[in-house]
């Protein structure tokens, strides 16, 4: 995020998510931003009542207590996700609908409908405009979540043809970390490489600066970093006394 | 798999070839090693594997596995040249080349 948006944020922030303690449901039209701070905090909430409730099953469960549902293992997303859908359906086609969208994209656990909604919604609505940057992050997830391509198209829409450059930078930073989760090196220097000519946010280069360190060390040409451990009857080598030999590192186990 | 890497290992026996691996079953508790060491026999693992948790971090969080398995192709200069090939046919001419490179490199430094 550039510091003008960021200290434009900030400044919308403050005073407002302070207030916003009431029961009422907050209404999104009125006041967008409490609205949201509204959701945010009463999501925290319920998140770490689930937590507690499942930790202390579990406990019991190791003691000798009955077993633990398999529902309880699920995240209370549900309502919380319904409110943030409402909140964007009552905001369409504004841009403070993104941050309801993002809180899809971020929060949703199985519901992919709504995963999906987001991203259709965002990609019809919002893809051009400033609000954007501030969930790229998520579409990588909400990939993973099940919006599938339409999240990584998207993506790669912002990441190529935004107006600001510092959006194309940010969504090209997202997507490379992507790529490297998936293993695919070259694509992921090739976006870090295009950060770097694209963004002045120091930040921003600083990160991908990093990334791309760590990426190039483990791809295709690198000299494979030297592993000094142990073999499973607790004896020590390193991978680099194979030198000489063609080694297949295989990463396996039985379990 | 495995009896596909236990047929390379004994194919290239002669030859500048190893098969390292790192292994994710909790070597370092004595009953996970007596059911590693029961399970290796039994299934003919013959070669080496480093302890993945001997090293801390991990060795495959340090190489960013995200996957199982997951193949690296070292030379014997110690470069990375291929991942994650899981084919075995592709397997087998890959590693060939690689192989013979190893051997001509060593004829060459004895001249």
């Amino acid at each position: 995020m550039s510091r003008t948006v960021l200290a434009a944020a900030l400044l919308f922030v403050s005073p407002v998510g302070l207030v916003a303690q009431s029961d009422e449901p907050a209404r999104a039209t009125q006041d967008p931003q409490a609205a949201y701070n509204e959701l945010v905090r009463s999501f925290a909430k319920a998140v770490e009542a689930w937590q507690d409730e499942l930790q202390a099953a579990l406990k019991k469960q190791e003691e000798g207590g009955p077993r633990v549902p398999r529902k309880a293992y699920r995240p209370p997303t549900k309502s919380f996700i319904a409110t943030a859908q409402e909140h964007a359906q009552e905001l369409a086609g504004r841009d403070e609908a993104v941050m309801f969208l993002g809180f899809i994209l971020k929060n949703a656990s199985s519901e992919r409908n709504a995963i999906k909604w987001a991203v259709k919604t965002l990609n019809s609505d919002h893809a051009d405009s400033a609000a954007i940057a501030d969930v790229v992050d998520y579409l990588p997830m909400a990939a993973t979540k099940g919006a599938g391509r339409n999240a990584t198209k998207l993506l790669g829409r912002i990441a190529e043809q935004h107006g600001d450059a510092e959006v194309r930078a940010k969504a090209l930073l997202a997507r490379a970390a992507f790529k490297t989760e998936r293993g695919d090196s070259s694509g992921a220097i090739a976006d870090l490489k295009a950060v770097q000519s694209v963004s002045k946010d120091e930040d921003l280069l600083a990160e991908a600066k990093d990334l791309l360190a760590e990426v190039q060390k483990f791809a295709i040409g690198a000299v494979a970093p030297e592993i000094e451990g142990v073999d499973t009857d607790g004896v020590a080598f390193k991978l680099s006394d194979y030198r000489g030999k063609v080694v297949l590192l295989d990463f396996w186990g039985f379990w | 798999m495995i009896p596909h890497e236990r047929s390379l290992v004994e194919k290239w026996k002669d030859r500048p070839f190893a098969l390292i691996g790192v292994n994710s079953d909790g070597t370092d508790t004595e009953k996970g090693l007596a059911e590693f060491k029961a399970k290796a026999k039994e299934m003919g693992v013959t070669w080496r594997s480093f302890r993945n948790e001997g090293t801390d971090p991990p060795i495959s969080e340090t190489w960013r596995v995200r996957g199982w398995p997951t193949l690296y192709y070292i030379d014997h200069e110690g470069v990375i040249r291929h991942k994650d090939i899981r084919d075995e046919a592709r397997m087998e001419k890959v590693l060939d080349e690689m192989i013979t490179a190893a051997e001509e490199a060593a004829k060459k430094q004895k001249k």
